[in-house]
């Protein structure tokens, strides 16, 4: 059966508008798959993705996990013979896809462009600013020695409300994510009919799929393998480690301050202080090097920058640059801590809303795909040993058949029997 | 010529690996008045020692006995002496080489090395080498100096140009700018042709990316301004007689007839479409009236209406069939050339029309002739324009009267169904020529073009050399009745063609051939006492320069005459030649050849070679040091249509024991200078197994070959076993009578 087409030209001109405006270039030559260090013989990509984007078909790319496994190296992009920059394509397309995942749209649509950024800042900043007043009742006095709270509901900012912000919004973060990754993955579903009895349960899910996936990831093996220079690859690592750093620590002192009543600021000998400032030089020197590397990428014309990226890798750092100021400014006594302080909860509020909306969210998406991919490659083989993906061949190869047969005539049709006879045969066997 | 100055070069091996005093004597036996030898004769002082020489000796003619006539042609110019060259070097020295058993050593002294019973190898190397300069003083004895033909009448020096489109406006305006007359017939009323119906075209020049405005209109404003240019529109070309210089060339405007002289023509009457309604099936045009042809939506975009022929509804999207009866051997074989451009084009129109319209191409190959690249990747960047390669596979209607484009073979890996308003055919062109002589001439051999059907009906020509001749001489073709051309390529071959029409007409004042041998100023001359009326040379003239009076004599027209030789080659009467080529000349040189006592145990061959492919390739062979045997010696013709079958009789009968012809490829990418000359030869082949059965001789003796100018790899071996194939036969019997 031919497949229906009506393709959809808002999504071309998303892409195109999105960083991909190379999109209809490719004329198929597939060298691009070729070069491609992570594109394997069963799962080829990103050719075929190229001319999907380039035909409109929306449904099809969104069911299509390629799109996530690409990591970017951009050795399609040097190697295309016609300038269609498929490294860029497919960046143009995830960011297509943040989109198509995100609820509200106006949120992404704020993540995305210039003018959302005085938006969202000016959003964050009236949020905490709003919640300093109320908690002081008024404009604070600025205290000296500098400290940022005493106590749940004392000091320049005390913990309660700065829990009473951030609180909702992981909240609010983690239930468009949930949203967002069950999405992707009903629609990566559609893409493979998986039979019923080759789904594992959950524990299974979890052990042999997402297990071995988040390890790969915390090792970056196939960020290593995509052939990406040592500052990309470092860079990346570092800032993941850093947020992981971050979130563990954030989490103690979360525990520490509220239910514990181990007020902060902790002492810098303190091992979770330690372990914290670690992690903030981390994600700094992290940063640097991939905002060193695009530099550098963008300028010998491997990439193209979209707004999205920039504005992620410089809201890391400045979250980095920002907490680690305030500390020192703190410690140094200086009253221009408390500024800097309201600045550093600035980007993390937006750094944390972003997640679903933000080129942040590739941290959802990739995952789920990488998951998804280890699972279905291995549904695959599963289904291939014991001959069922042959068997479901087999069933579509007899349909073709009996069309066939529908317009043979005479010899033919007895031959086009056999054939399916043949092919029972082979099944039984 | 009577005194002949004969100059051996003993350079180049020449010296080495032979006795120059034995040539020397053998130039003297032949009968020339001065002869010397030296090295390096084509350096400073030896081009000296033959001016002086020929001062000196008041030589009227030199024989230069050195390097290959394809060589040192500009060094060995002496104004108007002729010139000779006998061929030692490639055709001798590094062309000839002793038979070594592998693993053995060529022995230092060729006289050394047995051949024959008493014969050594360089008695036979000698024997070459002296047969060559005593055939070179022969050809110089009996040449002539041509004299350029010269008309009584006056010539004509315009052009006429068939057809007012960009081509034939291009033409005029280029023969007006060189300095000459132009006469333009357009048998519509207004100038312009297909192109100035179109809303837009694709520009002519850098960068070849965008859209212009009809170029037409330019080109019609500087024709109509240009005082050197006549315009002649509503007008058809009912006859054309005579030759170059001298058309006489009547046309019909209104009921009127005129007739005007003219120079030479220019034939730009371009194309029409093809047939559409031949195309119901499969593609349903005729069947749903939303299947158009590129035509009829060029004529939709240029009346601005993008509404269906069906319900009038808007044109929201439109599917191109690229190739639509072409590249199909039940309708047109061949490809367009521009139709990939012009949907491409039109998509843009209709894109620019509407910034929600789809445009689908579903093409065999892209094919963007030229720099037009450009164009497609533009296109290509237009997020409504969606092109896969693809096999039309069928069209229905769906319920919401939508048409249904089904297409399989995509670059999508599936098979694709495509709803849209308008579906629009790619149908291809059709040159004037395909089915109407378009030039009406009043020749022997009939009007128009002949045989056509090599190039599907256009009136293209040997487009390995020569791009703009016809198989007429002094008519040159331009523009789509050409070839399937684009408007920027037009006019480009617009400007060819009227610069060829102007050097034709140069040539017809200075009285020599117009192509492809321009420097030649013999024509043939018939002695027409003895012609028996036989029409051979007036049926095989391959460029109808021949015409017959009442009687069945043939009338020449030197103007129409290329010199192939051709005529004088068919002529069993042997009343053609030239005055510095002819049948007299030839045998002469074969007759001046030694020809050993019989049971000699060595053979003689006489080989004629194309000039133009196969003694290049021997050339190149030399050059490689590849090896042909002793007993061949090569005479270079101008072509093979020009060998007599007189030569083969004189050669066979005098004991030689073979003849070989090397022609040129013939057949449908035939690469002969002269169209048909191998291909006749072939063809007389049958008069030479005749002769042999005359003389009582194997056919096998004679045979013809076709070598393309690259096989030189390949003539060794063919000549190999020429020379197996009669040392199985033997020696020939006539020799010793």
């Amino acid at each position: 059966m031919p497949t229906y087409v009506e393709p959809d030209l808002k999504f071309v001109k998303g892409v195109i508008a999105s960083g991909g405006d190379t999109l209809k270039r490719c004329y198929q030559c597939a060298t691009c798959a070729v070069v491609c260090p992570l594109s394997t013989d069963e799962v080829p990509f990103p050719r075929k993705q190229m001319i999907l984007a380039q035909w409109g078909m929306a449904d099809r790319i969104a069911k299509d996990p390629a799109i996530w496994l690409c990591h970017q190296c951009s050795d399609c992009t040097a190697y295309c013979p016609r300038g269609a920059r498929p490294g860029d394509v497919l960046a143009a397309i995830r960011a297509m896809a943040i989109r198509e995942y995100a609820e509200p749209k106006f949120l992404w649509s704020l993540y995305n462009n210039l003018g959302g950024l005085i938006v969202l800042f000016g959003l964050a900043i009236s949020v905490i600013v709003a919640a300093i007043l109320i908690a002081n009742k008024g404009i604070p006095e600025l205290e000296s020695p500098v400290r940022f709270s005493h106590g749940l509901f004392h000091g320049f900012l005390p913990v309660a409300f700065v829990d009473a912000i951030f609180l909702p919004l992981a909240g609010f973060v983690a239930l468009i994510s949930i949203r967002g990754i069950s999405m992707m993955w009903r629609q990566l579903n559609e893409g493979f009919h998986v039979p019923e009895a080759y789904r594992p349960t959950t524990g299974e899910m979890v052990s042999n799929y997402i297990i071995p996936a988040i390890k790969e990831i915390l090792a970056h093996e196939r960020f290593k393998k995509c052939g990406v220079n040592f500052n990309r690859f470092t860079g990346h690592r570092f800032v993941l480690w850093a947020f992981i750093i971050l979130f563990i620590v954030t989490n103690i002192v979360f525990i520490g301050a509220d239910f514990l009543g181990y007020h902060t600021p902790w002492p810098l000998w303190n091992p979770v202080k330690i372990f914290a400032n670690l992690g903030a030089i981390i994600l700094i020197y992290g940063s640097i090097l991939l905002i060193q590397n695009r530099k550098a990428r963008e300028a010998e014309g491997a990439m193209k920058g979209a707004y999205a990226d920039w504005f992620l890798l410089y809201l890391i750092l400045f979250v980095g640059l920002t907490g680690l100021g305030a500390e020192i400014l703190r410690l140094l006594n200086l009253k221009i801590a408390y500024p800097m302080y309201i600045a550093h909860l600035a980007c993390v509020f937006v750094l944390f809303l972003g997640l679903p909306f933000s080129k942040f969210a590739h941290l959802l998406y990739r995952t789920t795909v990488m998951v998804y991919d280890r699972y279905i490659t291995d549904v695959r083989a599963k289904m291939e040993a014991t001959g069922a993906l042959a068997a479901e061949k087999a069933e579509e190869s007899e349909e073709a058949a009996e069309e066939a047969q529908e317009v043979a005539e005479g010899e033919s049709q007895e031959e086009a029997a056999e054939a399916t006879e043949e092919k029972e045969e082979k099944k039984e066997a | 010529m009577e005194k002949i100055g004969v100059f051996i070069c003993t350079s180049c091996n020449i010296g080495d690996r032979l006795e120059i005093a034995d040539l020397e004597a053998a130039a003297n036996e032949q009968g020339c008045a001065h002869c010397a030898s030296m090295p390096f004769l084509c350096g400073k002082e030896g081009v000296e020692a033959i001016k002086n020489a020929i001062k000196e000796n008041e030589l009227d003619s030199v024989v230069i006995c050195a390097c290959s006539g394809r060589v040192n042609y500009d060094v060995f110019d002496f104004g108007n002496i002729p010139v000779e060259r006998v061929n030692l070097r490639e055709g001798v020295v590094w062309s000839r080489w002793p038979k070594v058993e592998e693993g053995q050593e060529v022995p230092e002294d060729e006289s050394q090395i047995e051949v024959a019973e008493g014969v050594s190898f360089k008695d036979e190397l000698m024997a070459l080498a002296k047969d060559y300069v005593r055939m070179g003083v022969v050809k110089m004895q009996k040449y002539a100096p041509p004299e350029p033909y010269k008309p009584e009448e006056e010539m004509s020096w315009k052009v006429l140009v068939m057809g007012g489109g960009v081509t034939g406006l291009t033409a005029a305006l280029e023969v007006a700018k060189a300095g000459y007359e132009a006469v333009i017939i357009e048998k519509e009323n207004e100038l312009g042709g297909f192109v100035a119906k179109m809303k837009k075209q694709l520009e002519v020049g850098h960068p070849y990316r965008n859209l212009q405005e009809p170029i037409t209109k330019k080109l019609i404003e500087e024709v109509q301004a240009n005082d050197k240019i006549q315009v002649i529109t509503g007008a058809t070309v009912e006859k054309i007689a005579g030759a170059p210089g001298f058309f006489d060339v009547t046309y019909k405007q209104g009921g009127s007839e005129e007739t005007i002289r003219i120079g030479t023509i220019v034939v730009a009457t371009g194309w029409k479409p093809y047939d559409a309604s031949k195309l119901e099936e499969p593609y349903g045009y005729g069947k749903y009236p939303d299947v158009v042809t590129n035509i009829q939506f060029e004529e939709m975009l240029a009346k601005g209406e993008l509404k269906r022929p069906s319900d009038g509804s808007p044109v929201k999207s439109v599917a191109f069939i690229q190739c639509a009866g072409q590249r199909d051997p039940d309708h047109l074989p061949y490809c367009s050339g521009v139709c990939c451009l012009a949907s491409l084009k039109q998509a843009k129109l209709l894109r620019e029309a509407d910034d929600e319209a789809k445009a689908y191409i579903f093409y065999k190959d892209m094919r963007t002739m030229g720099i037009y690249e450009n164009f497609y990747q533009a296109l290509q960047d237009d997020p409504g324009v969606f092109l896969t390669k693809a096999e039309f596979k069928s069209i229905s209607q769906g319920d919401d009267g939508k048409l249904v484009v089904e297409v399989t073979q995509t670059l999508l890996g599936e098979d694709l169904a495509v709803p849209v308003d308008l579906v629009v055919l790619a149908t291809g062109m059709v040159p004037t020529t395909a089915d109407d002589p378009v030039v009406p001439l009043e020749y022997r051999q009939g009007p128009g073009f002949p045989e056509l059907e090599l190039f599907y009906g256009y009136a293209d020509s040997n487009y390995i050399c020569f791009p703009y001749e016809t198989r007429r001489t002094g008519i040159y073709t331009a523009g789509c009745v050409h070839q399937p051309m684009t408007t920027a390529q037009a006019m480009e071959d617009a400007a060819g063609a009227a610069l060829k029409a102007i050097q034709c007409l140069k040539a017809i004042e200075a009285g020599h051939a117009v192509h492809p041998r321009t420097w030649d100023y013999a024509y043939p001359e018939f002695n027409f006492k003895r012609c028996t009326q036989c029409k051979r040379c007036t049926e095989e003239c391959p460029f109808g320069a021949l015409d017959d009076d009442p009687k069945g004599t043939p009338m020449p027209n030197p103007t129409r005459c290329r010199r192939c030789g051709t005529c004088f080659g068919a002529c069993p009467e042997r009343v053609i030649g030239f005055k510095d080529y002819n049948i007299d000349m030839v045998s002469s040189m074969i007759k001046a050849c030694e020809m050993p006592e019989p049971d000699y145990g060595l053979f003689r061959v006489v080989a004629f070679i194309c000039e133009n492919d196969a003694w290049p390739a021997l050339d190149m062979a030399a050059y490689h040091r590849n090896s042909f045997p002793l007993s061949i010696r090569f005479i270079p013709v101008r072509c093979l249509g020009a060998v007599n079958v007189a030569w083969v009789r004189d050669a066979m009968s005098g004991g030689w024991d073979g003849v070989i012809m090397l022609g040129c490829k013939y057949g449908e990418n035939y690469q002969c200078h002269f169209v048909k000359g191998s291909e006749l030869a072939n063809r007389r082949m049958e008069n030479v197994a005749e002769t042999l059965q005359q003389l009582a001789l194997e056919s096998e003796r004679v045979v013809l070959h076709t070598v393309a100018i690259d096989e030189y790899d390949k003539v060794p071996q063919l000549l190999q076993e020429f020379q197996e194939t009669l040392e199985g036969i033997g020696e020939s019997p006539f020799k010793g009578w």
